[in-house]
This record gives C-alpha cells, structure tokens and sequence, in this order.
C-alpha cells in the first residue's frame, strides 16, 4: 500500500513536468508528435530506472563508506552522462527506427533534470532499495504520461483554428499551463 | 585522494563510452537528424535546427 501510495504521489499528485517544472525541454520539444513522446518517455523511464539504481549502489557502497558524500553531485552527473551515452549506443546498434524518432532528443536526456533529481531525491529521502524502485520508475511513468498527453493535445491545436500569433509554441505553453493547474486539483488525494 | 582516483575512474569510464558511441555507425536515414528539431528557437541547444544555422559546429 505504501508502495502504491508513493507511486501515485509521484505519476500524477506530485508530477515531476505539471508541479514540480522540472524536464520542461524535453516536454516541450518532444510532444509535438504522440507516436516521439511514446519513445521519449520510455527511453527516459529506462534512463531514470538505471541511472538511479546505479547511483544508489555508488552511493551507499562507495561514497557513505569512504566518507566522500560531497563527490554525490559529479558523481550523479557522470553517471548519468555515460548511461546516455550507453542507451544511444544500444539504441544504434539495436533499434534504428527508434533512434530515427529519437536520435535527436537523447542528448536532452543527459542534461534533462529530471533524471539527476530523481537520483538525488532518492538519497534524500533516505529511501531504502524497493522505495528508490518504485520511485525511479513511478517518477518517469508520470513524465511519460504528461509528455503523451500534452503530445496528443499539441496534435488537436495543430489543426484547431487558432490565431497566427499564438500557432505552435504560445497556444502550447498555455496549454502546458492549464494541465498544471488541472494537476494541481489533484492535491491531497494521497 | 580517494575522491580524486574515484573521480578518475568515471571520467575514464564515460569518455570510454563517448568514444565507443561515437565510433558506432549511425543507422542508414539518420544522418541529418538535426535538421528536423523545430521545437523550439533556442540556438545553444546542440539539438536544434536553428544550431548550425547559428554557426554551432556538432562534435557527432
């Protein structure tokens, strides 16, 4: 139950894009397509998911032990870097279709904050190995629903009749704006 | 100096797997990917379409 409770505070109460306005690159360059954002959020659940784990491991097993806590944040950073640049190397090799939907994008990953948040929320939080699963993957699921949803209403304002000065990106950030706010209603449900 | 040598080998480690990134071949139809980012205006993103035409030079 804990568990559930966490993973709903972190997909939709406490929403990492809608409250906490974190990974906004991203979620504005990748949504203009539903079929990218799908990639982008996977790709970006994936990174999250290991780069946390792996950071977590370096943490508590190298840094806590060897009183080196103040190495946390170049740590986190490298890591982070390296499994981008892992993930697109694998991504090559492996998928060429998604790395011609998502080439462009993977280097937002490595600079996108969302991913060092998690990482570091997890240790500050003091959260045990299920808790930082959980978390890990639970944050980037939430990112990965905004980011589709947002995606699939930037395809409805495209062929919507809005006026020339607000096409593209002005009518999306209000739009980004108002699904905030709609977020925000669901304060309080956990 | 443990945090040094620990520094040490992640920076290896990462500039190990740049290289081996950069060094995998780039999937056929993918060469120009830059080009298709409009998202946004933002010439310092390496990402985007607007860098070159800016005088951006891309490392890969």
């Amino acid at each position: 139950m804990e568990f559930l409770t966490l993973a709903i505070g972190a997909i939709l109460v406490n929403n990492i894009v809608l409250s906490k306005f974190l990974g906004l690159c991203p979620f504005l360059g990748v949504s203009k397509s539903s079929k990218s954002a799908i990639g982008m959020g996977f790709a970006v659940i994936f990174v999250i998911f290991g780069a946390s784990l792996i950071t977590y491991f370096l943490n508590y097993y190298i840094l806590v032990p060897n009183e080196i806590e103040y190495m946390q944040l170049i740590t986190f950073i490298l890591v982070i870097a390296a499994f981008v640049q892992f993930v697109e190397m694998f991504i090559k090799k492996n998928s060429p279709s998604l790395y011609k939907t998502l080439g462009i994008y993977l280097p937002l990953i490595t600079t996108n904050c969302v991913v060092l948040y998690v990482a570091q929320d997890n240790i500050a939080q003091g959260y045990d190995l299920l808790h930082t699963i959980v978390n890990s993957i639970a944050v980037p699921v939430g990112y990965m629903l905004v980011l589709y949803l947002f995606a699939c209403l930037r395809e409805r304002l495209d062929s919507a009749d809005t006026p020339k000065a607000w096409k593209g990106n002005p009518i999306a950030l209000v739009t980004a704006g108002l699904m905030a706010l709609a977020f925000s209603g669901l304060a309080g449900i956990v | 100096m443990k945090a040094v040598i620990y520094f040490l080998i992640l920076a290896v480690v990462y500039v190990l797997l740049y290289l081996k990134n950069a060094a995998t071949p780039v999937p056929e139809g993918c060469e120009h990917l830059r080009e298709a980012c409009h998202s946004c205006q933002d010439a310092s993103c390496p990402a985007s379409g607007v860098y070159e035409a800016k005088g951006g030079v891309h490392n890969a």
